[in-house]
């Protein structure tokens, strides 16, 4: 079984949900607007630990904010 | 947070005038260093290489003090930890990287010109000195420039 994945998110959607532009979300996080910016376009991937900290200040699970995204999707026995 | 904001923006600044201020007072150091080096005496004027270099060494004392000036301002912000967040330590590691790479490039390049002309250990320690020292200041400028499009 091959597949290339990568992390996908809805992190622009439920920040607009919220009413939170990138600078304030990053505050609430304790990174720069950079960092969610980078998150956001799929440019970087965060740790664990930042992940939680987005999840938390959105309020939502961790997995409805990330999601494996399967590119090449086979399944295995 | 237009504070954290104006701060990164700040940082970003200081490491391109250190790049830059590096790169010209060195780089006419170098260029002195070629010139001293010319077999015969080579009439030529020097000034421009002189000047460049006086230019590039206040340029790079000055961005020294504001760099000093940049960490007194971060300190006092307390936002040295949001500053050097999980993506600026990787952008830092990878301009770390692109240093090493530029240092590889060029003592490579210098020992394949070695075998053509011949030079100083100075003119060849001083161009590995610039390609290690430019090469990460301005790669993480580059890295950590600010994200195009408004913040909606």
């Amino acid at each position: 079984m091959t597949s290339s994945a990568s992390l996908g998110n809805n992190l622009k959607e439920l920040r607009a949900r919220h009413n939170l532009t990138q600078a304030q979300l990053a505050e609430a996080v304790g990174v720069t607007r950079k960092t969610i910016n980078t998150v956001e376009n799929r440019v970087f991937t965060p740790s664990a630990l930042l992940a939680l900290k987005l999840a938390a200040a959105l309020e939502v699970p961790v997995e409805a904010l990330f999601y494996l995204d399967t590119a090449d999707q086979r399944g295995c026995v | 947070m237009d504070n954290i904001e104006q701060l990164a923006r700040q940082r970003n600044r200081v490491l391109v005038s250190a790049a830059i201020s590096f790169l010209v007072w060195q780089g006419a150091t170098l260029g002195l260093d070629v010139v001293d080096a010319l077999p015969g005496r080579v009439p030529m004027n020097l000034f421009p290489l002189q000047l460049a270099l006086i230019v590039g060494a206040v340029a790079w004392a000055g961005s020294m003090l504001f760099l000093l000036s940049f960490h007194r301002k971060v300190k006092r912000a307390g936002a040295r930890s949001v500053l050097r967040d999980e993506l600026f330590l990787r952008n830092r590691a990878l301009a770390t990287m692109h240093g090493f790479a530029g240092m590889i490039i060029g003592v490579t390049l210098l020992l394949a010109a070695a075998s053509l002309v011949e030079f100083s250990a100075a003119i060849a320690l001083r161009t590995v000195l610039i390609a290690g020292v430019f090469t990460p200041l301005i790669s993480l400028a580059l890295l950590g420039r600010e994200p195009v499009g408004q913040d909606i």
